[in-house]
């Protein structure tokens, strides 16, 4: 069972990019379904949106007190806000990010596609003439897709503000000091780096949720089994990807 | 005028459709009917490209369609529209939503009109008041298949196939959606194709009858032609069907 | 005692509810011992492979970022190694695994519990004269906090050794005086901390993903639904704790 892990693990990622290119395809050749898109993108940051904010606030603060007690050790408090901010910006928030789409969305839009694959309403619409990947997978992966950076923009604003708090908490240090750290130690190079990520963990969590969904197998069994398979491969491509880009970016940057 | 020709298909190693031929008249309600499991649902499937075949050619007024891509069918099936077994509306949208999915590229009022004349067709006008706020989970599930129905008129077909329109229903409402199909095809002048296993009213709704059995045709005509076959296993389906 | 006519009022009252009875099983011993070891070996062998897996990059990745910020911000990076391990068993192991487990054990407890009571398989096993909590309910959250304590530690081995990887292959660090290096500013009281925080997040696991399952709405959406707010609602109720008992470790 070991060993058969890995074929199918590059199985998996091989049916990821066909279906990623029948994606593109539709995107391209097909009109796109505007209302479609606005309501999907509208309904993912909802969903999102709060747990995000919760998530990001408290992190931040967690990391805020154990970066506090690192740097405190050499006399380095006031480069706290700094410090945060940056980690936050290029590991912690995109992840946290990348984590909360795939327990949320992912789940939820993998389940309904899934749901209308076993009950033929796939194959109702294109009985319809109509084109149900573009009708129906399209938007939703454009919209967490896009909803990734959206959620990064929000979940960095409340990071800083969980990081200030706590930093006031534990160390004494106020608001300006916290802030005054951040154009020092945010270079361009981590925003980049940050919004890539983000860019490519939605990208990833929509293609996991759409492809398990909308191909996912028959029978009612079929639902939850595509619900799981999505959690699992959503959970190790965070972290290889995590890996790849992070590696990248020391490469580059040295 | 659709004509099967030597079709075969087969799932894996089941071949379901042997060497099947036979011609379907336009203007006319034409029934398939069978045993279950002879393939009846999958003769609809692979004429509207939801299957490819394996063996074999389909043709729609003379013109080869079988061999056709996804995009073409696509066109296609706006001409031959598939009301299938399963009513399948979207459960997330209202019944406005529902009706008028397949013509969403035309303006509110005509989709408003055509959306309340196809409801009226179907028997459900009084629907038609609350129709942006009414879902499919409110309806029963005779309700859902005459909306189904809706919905592919609204395309305004060609031809409008049916496979298994009256299974699970109850007796009247299976005789009331008989005769909405008979109206369907004089009214409105579609050509129909109903695929089912009701024999006693397939020879009082049709105007010629298939007979499938092993994925292949052994008899086909007239309610009267049928009724004077002297195929054995025709034989037995009258007699069924008289019980 | 209806398990169903109580599942209308707040989660709060209802996790105190399963909790008590859950407890008070586990004291009297009353609770399935099969379940136990059935849902144990599930539990860890399951989930032993993704938390492995992503531990063992986070240390990587946590070296890397070190380095990053280390030069950044003092100039000089030898006390990389040291800031890695302790970050890594103060904070980052234990909730990281939680995490991982959430997606994994609290969606499955969840999705199961949610089911059998949507089937009414629960109160079949009523009438039966079994009690759910002692049947599944009980075993299932003794068993996933042990599953969490223990493949927490294990992944503290996982992700310090990654850690020693990317120092020593990447960052040019000596093997040799690594170990030391590793160990200096991590002391037990932060191995005590992280064992604590993997036993609160152990329980609260099973605890929140059972009672939100018993709460699913019938129907197949339902389950899906209670599926979903189990693993929201307890990564968010993870990440509290893990806030309010870093503060509260902090103070000491």
């Amino acid at each position: 069972m070991k060993a058969q892990w890995l074929p199918d693990a590059l199985q998996a990622t091989l049916e990821k990019a066909t279906f990623l290119r029948r994606i593109l395809s539709a995107l391209v050749r097909e009109p796109l379904e505007r209302d479609e898109l606005v309501s999907q993108f509208a309904l993912v940051c909802w969903r999102s949106l709060p747990t995000t904010l919760v998530a990001g606030l408290f992190t931040g603060a967690i990391l805020a007190i154990q970066f506090y007690l690192q740097l405190r050790g050499f006399g380095a408090e006031n480069v706290l806000g700094g410090l945060n901010t940056s980690a936050c910006i290029r590991e912690v928030g995109p992840v946290l990010i990348a984590f909360m789409l795939a327990g949320k969305v992912g789940a939820y839009t993998s389940a309904e596609l899934a749901s209308m694959r076993v009950s033929d309403q796939i194959e109702a619409l294109r009985s319809l003439g109509m084109h149900p990947l573009n009708f129906l997978v399209v938007p939703r992966f454009l919209a967490v897709t896009l909803s990734a950076l959206v959620l990064l923009c929000f979940g960095l604003i409340v990071s800083v503000l969980g990081g200030l708090a706590a930093a006031r908490l534990v160390g004494n240090i106020n608001s300006t000091q916290y802030l005054s750290m951040l154009p020092r130690y945010i270079d361009g190079f981590s925003v980049a780096m940050a919004v890539i990520k983000s860019f490519v963990f939605g990208l990833l969590m929509a293609l996991i949720c759409c492809h398990n969904g909308y191909l996912c197998e028959a029978g009612t069994a079929g639902v939850g089994r595509a619900v799981r398979r999505t959690a699992v491969q959503s959970m190790f491509a965070i972290v290889v990807v995590d890996f790849v880009v992070s590696l990248l970016a020391r490469g580059l940057q040295s | 005028m659709i004509e099967f020709r030597a079709v075969s298909k087969r799932f894996g190693a089941l071949p379901v459709l042997h060497n099947l031929s036979f011609l379907i008249p336009s203007g006319r309600v034409f029934f398939i009917l069978g045993a279950s499991g002879t393939g009846k649902s999958v003769a609809l499937k692979c004429l509207t490209g939801l299957c490819p075949i394996n063996a074999g050619t389909i043709l729609l007024d003379g013109r080869i369609i079988s061999g056709a891509t996804e995009a073409e069918f696509r066109v296609l099936r706006r001409q031959l529209s598939l009301v299938a077994q399963l009513p399948a509306l979207l459960d997330s949208r209202n019944l406005f939503e529902n009706v008028t999915l397949g013509i969403r590229d035309r303006v509110f009022r005509e989709r408003a009109q055509t959306a309340e004349r196809c409801l009226e067709a179907v028997g459900l006008g009084e629907l038609v008041e609350g129709l942006s706020q009414t879902f499919p989970s409110q309806l029963s599930y005779g309700q859902q298949k005459r909306i189904a129905i809706a919905r592919s008129l609204a395309l305004n077909p060609d031809w409008l196939l049916f496979d298994e329109p009256t299974t699970g229903l109850d007796p009247r409402t299976t005789i009331e959606i008989f005769r909405l199909i008979r109206t369907v095809a004089d009214d409105h002048r579609k050509s129909v194709v109903v695929v089912s296993h009701d024999v006693r009213n397939a020879l009082r709704f049709g105007d010629q009858l298939a007979f499938l059995e092993a994925g292949a045709s052994i008899a086909q005509g007239t309610p009267d032609e049928i009724r004077a076959s002297a195929h054995p296993l025709v034989r037995e389906f009258l007699l069924e069907a008289r019980a | 005692m209806n398990l169903h006519d109580r599942y209308d009022r707040t989660l709060l009252l209802n996790v105190v509810s399963v909790g008590r009875r859950s407890i008070s099983s586990l004291v009297r011993r009353r609770f399935s011992r099969d379940e136990f070891w059935r849902q144990a070996e599930s539990f860890s062998i399951g989930s032993l492979p993704l938390v492995l897996f992503s531990l063992f990059f986070v240390g990587i990745i946590l070296i890397l970022e070190y380095s990053f910020h280390m030069k950044l911000i003092i100039g000089n990076d030898e006390l990389i190694p040291s800031f890695a391990t302790m970050m890594l068993v103060r904070e980052l192991t234990a909730i990281v695994t939680a995490l991982l487990l959430t997606s994994r054990m609290g969606a499955s407890t969840a999705a199961e519990l949610g089911a059998m009571k949507n089937s009414e398989q629960l109160d079949a096993y009523r009438l039966l004269g079994t009690n759910p909590i002692d049947r599944f309910i009980a075993p299932r959250i003794l068993a996933c906090t042990l599953a969490c304590v223990l493949l927490t530690f294990l992944a503290l081995g996982v992700s310090i050794l990654g850690a020693a990887l990317a120092a020593t292959i990447g960052l040019g660090f000596e093997w040799r005086s690594l170990g030391s290096s590793l160990a200096l500013f991590t002391s037990y009281r932060d191995f005590l901390a992280c064992g604590l925080k993997s036993l609160l997040f152990g329980v609260s696991i099973p605890l929140l993903s059972a009672t939100i399952g018993l709460r699913a709405r019938p129907g197949a959406e339902g389950v899906g639904r209670a599926t979903t707010e189990a693993v929201v609602v307890t990564s968010l109720w993870i990440i509290f704790c893990d806030f309010l008992l870093t503060y509260a470790l902090a103070q000491a």
